[in-house]
């Protein structure tokens, strides 16, 4: 065993010690420095609540450090009811600066308080800090019924659990800096037993490096675009697969209309652009794009028919035909099925001429899509070599002013 | 609402006075041309509108389906047929739950006037359901109750290119007009008339030419008229109408499967986009003009290009994503072409 691993326990080893190193929860981050800096006497103190290991702790020990305040921290290792609060309290609080520093109280774990040994504890603090001299923050992991009456004269703060994502990018840039390897599967096990937890992750990932193995007990998911980055860059069907089961995203019918979130989160769309914007042989491209197609009949059957337990064979189609196609050929996620600078401009064309497509549609009894083959094209043209004046004809139609330009484009673009 | 649409029809510059295939739509049904066998039997059921039945109008593109159910809506329902006729495109309006919300609400409008039960008001209501053929079979079941339903208030002017592909049901509960493809002499003679009107000069083989290209469609006819004539000061010649016809939507498609052929992926599918975007072509009509654009210009393979399109078609049917299945389309020709370009 490789003892050297543990010269130094990686939790505190990449414990933060600047603002800008913290992970995840940056509008809370950015609320409390707010907070700090815009401090006045009597300002409400906080009340950060959230789960541990997500760097409440760390972040008050870094931002007194960074606003040069003396940081006096009391935590449930200290006994607190109300005759020592109050003896180490109020001294504070009458003599704002004990060495000519400014202080800032924090008062850690205070859902650890006592009912028993801390009596009277939650009250004192209560009338103790309703008009406080110097800035207070105080912190729990839940918001229980004993310390409610504290929300009363604080402001609550809720720090969200780190998400897996940012966990999945940490430990990898993590493992990077340790110059170690985890195996896709215990890598996901990690993350998914961490919780949340940042500092339960280091310690989990530090022990799997010495060879322990932890159970895993939750499924874990990744963003779509993290997911089938991964798929593509997979060494093995398995792999692949795994990455495919634990994406973020489904097979949907967009036929039955699709949110923009919806529809970014389309596992077989998702793969489509990502094929379809690489640079692979023409033959390869034709095969993949049949098998996209024959997978994409499956979905369509699956979405008319309800069939939903038929979804369970896509992944294993797509990672045992598709992904030993494409394997090292060097494809990465794409979103859009084109450039943008390409795709942009024709979607900007279609939301422009939509108004104007469902009037003259109307008016030529006939549907849009005839409308768009058959008139459309004759229309600009015959706008210009009749010497219509464009503005006149909106006005006609009821139409605004604005599509004079969108129509000049089309004509000029004949 | 009114009000516009007076403002429209009085503007020189409106729509429909610009457009001359607006401008020359037949207002009364005698005025549609060579359906002599359709105006004659029209004619007599107009005598007896109370008897009248649901209808079914098959036939190709462009040969007066659509202007034949405005005219006898407005013949049957006054001058204010506008208001008793509703309008549909099964091609838009994609989805029966659309279609019966639409012919609920206007089925509704006319139980609170109460029409049916005042003898000297007018005896129903009027549907023109166009493009019927492109309503998947179960639509088309569900479309069969919604006209069993309003049928006491309301008649169906159904509209289709292939009576076969309505189901028969639908079929049954109409009286089918099978329109004719026009012939050359028809349409000649229709674009002369409306050159004669607009003091238009025109190359005699250039109006041929038009027909040839358009197969017998008189609205399509009419727009490549119109086009050429604005390209060369009131003059159409051979030249106007061949650059006239590129412009069509179906020469697009033509260029793009052409490009796919010649391995221009790419290129296609980026004109593919365009075309689906921004000219609103659905995907189903961008396959059956392919079809037809391979077929009249001879396209080289052509049993091969059959059997791909005819693979996607269903594909595209029975599939959830239509880029997908087209852009799958166009790879498949890159391969064809593969082999005839080594």
């Amino acid at each position: 065993m490789n003892w050297s691993a543990f010269t130094m326990m990686w939790s505190e080893k990449y414990r933060p010690t600047k603002i800008e190193q913290f992970l995840g929860n940056e509008d809370v981050r950015i609320n409390i420095l707010k907070w700090l800096s815009t401090w006045t006497s009597g300002a409400k103190p906080l009340l950060l609540i959230g789960p541990p290991g997500i760097g409440k702790t760390s972040f008050v020990t870094v931002i007194s450090k960074q606003f040069n305040y003396d940081l006096i921290e009391l935590n449930a290792s200290d006994s607190r009811n109300s005759n020592l609060l109050e003896s180490i309290i109020t001294p504070i609080l009458n003599n704002s600066s004990l060495y000519g520093k400014r202080s800032l109280l924090f008062l850690d774990e205070i859902d650890g308080l006592s009912g028993r040994d801390d009596s009277g504890g939650v009250d004192f603090l209560v009338k103790l800090l309703k008009n406080p001299t110097i800035p207070v923050i105080m912190a729990a992991n839940i918001l229980n019924l004993k310390i409610k009456p504290i929300t009363k004269i604080a402001r609550v703060i809720n720090f969200l659990p780190v998400s897996k994502q940012l966990r999945f990018v940490f430990l990898n840039y993590v493992l990077k800096q340790e110059n170690h390897k985890l195996e896709n599967d215990d890598l996901i096990k990690i993350i998914n037993q961490s919780n949340g937890d940042i500092r339960l992750l280091l310690n989990l990932s530090q022990a799997c490096i010495l060879g322990y193995n932890p159970e895993m007990d939750q499924t874990f998911t990744f963003d779509i675009a993290v997911a089938l980055s991964n798929f593509f860059s997979s060494k093995t069907i398995s792999e692949s697969l795994l990455f495919l089961n634990n994406s973020e995203a489904s097979y949907v019918d967009p036929r039955f209309g699709l949110s923009p979130e919806e529809r970014r989160k389309d596992k077989l769309y998702g793969i489509y652009t990502s094929i379809i914007n690489s640079n692979i042989h023409e033959l390869l491209l034709s095969d993949l794009m049949d098998l996209l197609s024959k997978v994409d009949i499956l979905v369509g059957k699956v979405g008319s028919t309800r069939k939903w337990s038929i979804l369970k064979y896509i992944d294993n189609i797509l990672a045992t035909y598709i992904f030993s196609l494409i394997k090292n050929k060097g494809i990465t996620y794409n979103q859009y099925s084109m450039n943008w600078s390409i795709l942009g401009p024709i979607i900007f064309r279609s939301q422009s001429l939509k108004e104007l497509f469902t009037k003259l549609s109307y008016l030529s009894h006939t549907s849009k899509s005839t409308f768009g083959s058959f008139y459309f094209p004759y229309l600009l043209n015959i706008l210009q070599n009749f010497d219509i004046d464009i503005s006149e004809f909106l006005k006609t139609l009821d139409l605004d002013e604005k599509l004079k330009p969108v129509l000049e484009k089309e004509i000029s673009k004949m | 609402m009114k009000s516009t649409k007076l403002k429209e029809d009085e503007s020189v510059n409106s729509y429909t006075n610009l457009m001359w295939v607006e401008k020359y739509r037949p207002k009364k049904i005698e005025q549609i041309v060579n359906q002599k066998d359709i105006i004659k039997a029209l004619n007599n059921l107009k005598k007896n509108p109370n008897e009248m039945p649901h209808m079914l109008f098959a036939g190709p593109a462009g040969v007066g389906k659509t202007t034949t159910a405005l005219c006898l809506a407005n013949e049957l329902l006054g001058d204010d047929w506008r208001n008793d006729t509703l309008e549909l495109n099964a091609s838009d309006e994609r989805g029966i739950k659309m279609v019966r919300e639409r012919v609920k609400e206007f089925a509704a409008v006319i139980k609170l006037t109460g029409i049916s039960e005042n003898n000297n008001e007018k005896p129903f209501r009027i549907i023109i359901l166009d493009e019927a053929d492109e309503m998947t079979s179960e639509a088309q079941t569900a479309l069969r109750r919604i006209i069993e339903d309003s049928s006491k208030t309301t008649r169906f002017i159904i509209i289709c290119n292939y009576l076969s592909q309505i189901i028969e049901p639908i079929q049954s509960r109409c009286a089918v007009f099978r329109f004719k493809r026009l012939d050359k002499e028809n349409i000649v003679e229709h674009l002369k008339t409306i050159c004669k009107l607009e003091k238009i000069q025109f190359e005699e083989e250039a109006i041929a030419q038009i027909f040839d290209f358009t197969y017998g469609d008189l609205r399509h006819s009419i727009n490549v008229l119109q086009t050429a004539a604005g390209m060369n000061m009131g003059h159409v010649t051979k030249d106007n109408v061949n650059s006239a016809i590129g412009l069509s939507g179906k020469s697009k498609v033509g260029e793009i499967v052409r490009l796919a052929l010649d391995g221009k992926f790419n290129d296609s599918r980026i004109k593919l986009m365009e075309l689906i975007h921004v000219y609103g072509m659905s995907e189903k009509d961008f396959l059956k003009y392919a079809f037809q654009e391979t077929f009249n210009k001879k396209f080289e393979k052509f049993g091969e290009l059959s059997e791909i399109m005819a693979e996607y078609d269903y594909r595209l049917v029975v599939g959830a994503h239509p880029e997908i299945q087209l852009v799958a389309f166009l790879a498949q020709l890159g391969k064809l072409g593969k082999d005839e370009r080594k």
